[in-house]
C-alpha cells in the first residue's frame, strides 16, 4: 500500500510539473526543455530555506516568486523568437542550471545536495503519507481547474492566438513578447511549486534530480497525453510514473534497466508523435 | 610557465576545439538552412559515426582510411534514413516545428541510449601516439600536429564547401530551394533530390569531427546532447545559412571557453557559453552573420 502511495504521489508532483509546461508547449507553442529548472528551483529554495527555519509554505512560495523572476530574465531575449531559438536556450538553461548546482558548492551543496528536508505541513498540520498522497492529487486537480479556466480567458484565448499566428496577433496590437512573458513567469512559479513538494516528499535532493533527463521526461508527459489538452498530461503523468514498474518485472540487471528505460521514453516520444501527434486526448483536427 | 605561454596555449587549445564545434555545427547548420530543418538527432549521429570508427580499427583492425569510410558509411545511411522516415513522413503528413521537433529529440534520446545499451555508457577512445606529442618541445608550447592538421582539414572542409555551393550545379539547386522552395519546385528542381543530397552531405560531415573527437577526449554516448547543443548555439551566432558565420561563431565560443579558464574554474565552461549566446540573441537575434527576417 505504502508503494502505492509512492506512485501516486509522484505522478501528482509530476502531474503539476506537466501541466505547467502545458502553459508553454500546449497553450502558448513554446517548446522547452528547461521545466525542470524551475522544478529544481522550487526544490532548492525549499530545502535551504528550510535549514533557516523558515515555514514551509513561506519557503515554498517565496521559490514560485524567484522561479518567476528568473524564468522572465533568461526568456527575455528569447520571446521574441519561437520555435528552434526559443528550444536551444531553453536546453542550454537546462544544462547551465546542473552546472549550477554541482558547481556552485557553499549554496547548493554540489553533487551531494542537501538532505533531511522535513516532511510538507500546512500551518503546523503534519499529512502523513496517506493525507500527503491526497493533497498533492487535490491539488493537481484545483491546478488542472485553474489552467482550463485561465485557456478560456482573453489571456489563454491570445496564447492560443499566437501559437496559431504569432503575426496576426502582433498585428491585431497585442504585445506578443509580454503575453509570452506572463506565460513563462506563471508555468515556471507553478513548476517551483511541485519542487517544493518534491523536495519535502523525497527529503534529499542533489543536481542528479534535476538534470535534462526530467526535462526530456516533463515534455514526454506533455506529448504524449496530447499537448494543450491539459487533462491529456495529467493523465499521461499518471500512466508514465506507473509505466517504469512494468519495466520491473522484465529480466533486467540494475545497470541496464535505467538506459532501458530512457531508450522507452525516447521511444515513446518518436512513436506517439509519429503515429498520434495529437497525443492520447488530443482531437485529430486543430 | 609565463603568463605570454600561458595564454598562447589556451588560444591553441581555442581554436581547436571551436574548429571541431564548426565542423558539428555546419552539418547542422546545412539543413537548417535548407529545409528549416533542426536536425537535434545529428547529436546521435557523430555518437554513432565515432563508434562505427572505432569498430573498424580497434575490432576489425581496419586502417585509419578504412575507418573513416566505415564512420562516413553508416552516418550517412542513418542521416538519409532519419530524413526519409521521420523528417520527410511527417512532412508530408503537415506536421509543424513542433512535431519535427519532438521526433528530432526523441530520435536523439533513443539513439544515445541503443549505443548505450549495446556498447555500455564508458564511451570509447583511440590513440593519436605520436601526433600528440609538441612540435616545440621543451619550449612549454602544447601545439602539436593533431590540432594541426584537426584545424586545417576543417579550413578545407569549409572553403570545398563554400565553393561547392556556389559554383557547382548541385550547390546552386541547394540555394534555389533554400531560398523558395515553390519556385524551385516550379522550375523542375526536384526538392526531395536536393534535399536527401544535404542530408547525406550533412551527415558525412559527422564523420571527421566524430573522429576528432575519437582520437582527442573520446566518444561518449551521453555527450550527444551536449555536442548538438554546441552546434546549435554556433550555428543561431553564426547565423541561419551562413557558412563564414558558423565558423566564426565556432572559434569565437571555443576561444572564449578556453580562455575563460584562466578567471574560473572549469566547471564553469557552459556558463559562459550561454552569456555569450544570450548576448547575441539579445542584440543580434538573426546571428552575427544571418540576414534579418
Amino acid at each position: 500500500m505504502d508503494y502505492v502511495l509512492h506512485l501516486i504521489t509522484t505522478a501528482a508532483i509530476f502531474g503539476i510539473l506537466a501541466l505547467s509546461l502545458d502553459i508553454l508547449v500546449g497553450l502558448a507553442g513554446l517548446m522547452s526543455l528547461a521545466a525542470t529548472v524551475f522544478f529544481g528551483i522550487g526544490a532548492y529554495s525549499t530545502g535551504l530555506l528550510m535549514q533557516q527555519g523558515y515555514s514551509p509554505l513561506s519557503a515554498q512560495l517565496f521559490g514560485m516568486l524567484v522561479a518567476a523572476v528568473v524564468s522572465m530574465i533568461i526568456a527575455f531575449p528569447a520571446v521574441r523568437v519561437k520555435g528552434i531559438y526559443f528550444l536551444i536556450v531553453t536546453i542550454a538553461v537546462q544544462m547551465v542550471f546542473t552546472v549550477l548546482l554541482q558547481n556552485w558548492r557553499d549554496v547548493t551543496g554540489g553533487d551531494a545536495g542537501i538532505s533531511g528536508i522535513t516532511p510538507y505541513a500546512l500551518f503546523g498540520y503534519e499529512f502523513g503519507r496517506t493525507g500527503f498522497a491526497l493533497f498533492t492529487v487535490a491539488l493537481a486537480v484545483l491546478t488542472l481547474i485553474f489552467l482550463l479556466r485561465l485557456a478560456a480567458t482573453p489571456f489563454g484565448q491570445l496564447l492560443q492566438a499566437i501559437r496559431d499566428d504569432e503575426l496576426g496577433a502582433a498585428s491585431l496590437g497585442k504585445n506578443v513578447a509580454r503575453a509570452k512573458l506572463v506565460a513563462i513567469a506563471l508555468s515556471s512559479a507553478i513548476a517551483a511549486a511541485a519542487g517544493s513538494f518534491f523536495a519535502h516528499y523525497s527529503a534529499y535532493i542533489d543536481p542528479l534530480s534535476f538534470d535534462i533527463g526530467v526535462s526530456i521526461f516533463a515534455l514526454l508527459i506533455v506529448m504524449f497525453g496530447g499537448a494543450g489538452t491539459l487533462v491529456g498530461p495529467l493523465v499521461a503523468a499518471v500512466i508514465l510514473c506507473f509505466l517504469p514498474e512494468l519495466l520491473k518485472f522484465l529480466p533486467l540487471s540494475p545497470t541496464t534497466a535505467a538506459p532501458a528505460r530512457q531508450l522507452v521514453y525516447g521511444l515513446l516520444l518518436v512513436l506517439v508523435v509519429y503515429f498520434r501527434p495529437q497525443g492520447l486526448f488530443g482531437s485529430a483536427h486543430r | 610557465m609565463d603568463q605570454a605561454t600561458l595564454l598562447v596555449n589556451l588560444l591553441t587549445d581555442g581554436i581547436s576545439t571551436g574548429a571541431l564545434y564548426a565542423l558539428v555545427a555546419i552539418g547542422f547548420s546545412l539543413l537548417w538552412w535548407l529545409a528549416d530543418l533542426i536536425h537535434l538527432a545529428h547529436g546521435a549521429v557523430v555518437i554513432a559515426a565515432g563508434y562505427a570508427g572505432y569498430v573498424a580499427i580497434a575490432v576489425l583492425g581496419l586502417p585509419f582510411w578504412g575507418g573513416i569510410c566505415f564512420a562516413i558509411v553508416v552516418a550517412v545511411v542513418l542521416g538519409l534514413l532519419i530524413q526519409q522516415f521521420a523528417y520527410q513522413n511527417m512532412i508530408k503528413r503537415g506536421a509543424g516545428e513542433m512535431g519535427l521537433l519532438t521526433i528530432s529529440l526523441g530520435l536523439l534520446i533513443s539513439l544515445e541510449y541503443l549505443v548505450i545499451l549495446v556498447f555500455g555508457p564508458e564511451g570509447v577512445r583511440l590513440d593519436a601516439f605520436q601526433l600528440r606529442s609538441p612540435v616545440f618541445p621543451g619550449s612549454g608550447y602544447i601545439l602539436d600536429s593533431f590540432s594541426l592538421i584537426v584545424v586545417s582539414s576543417v579550413l578545407i572542409i569549409f572553403v570545398a564547401l563554400f565553393l561547392f555551393i556556389k559554383y557547382s550545379d548541385t550547390g546552386k539547386r541547394m540555394r534555389a530551394v533554400a531560398e523558395n522552395v515553390e519556385l524551385a519546385r516550379a522550375l523542375g528542381i526536384s526538392t526531395w533530390t536536393v534535399t536527401m543530397t544535404v542530408a547525406a552531405l550533412s551527415a558525412a560531415l559527422v564523420a571527421p569531427a566524430s573522429f576528432v573527437y575519437l582520437f582527442d577526449r573520446g566518444v561518449e554516448p551521453h555527450d550527444a546532447m551536449h555536442i548538438i547543443l554546441m552546434a546549435a548555439i554556433v550555428a543561431i551566432m553564426g547565423g541561419r545559412g551562413s557558412l563564414s558565420g558558423a565558423l566564426l561563431a565556432g572559434l569565437i565560443v571555443g576561444v572564449a571557453e578556453s580562455v575563460m579558464v584562466w578567471f574560473f574554474a572549469a566547471g564553469w565552461r557552459e556558463v559562459m557559453t550561454f552569456r555569450l549566446l544570450y548576448v547575441v540573441l539579445l542584440f543580434r537575434p538573426q546571428g552575427l552573420f544571418g540576414k534579418s527576417r
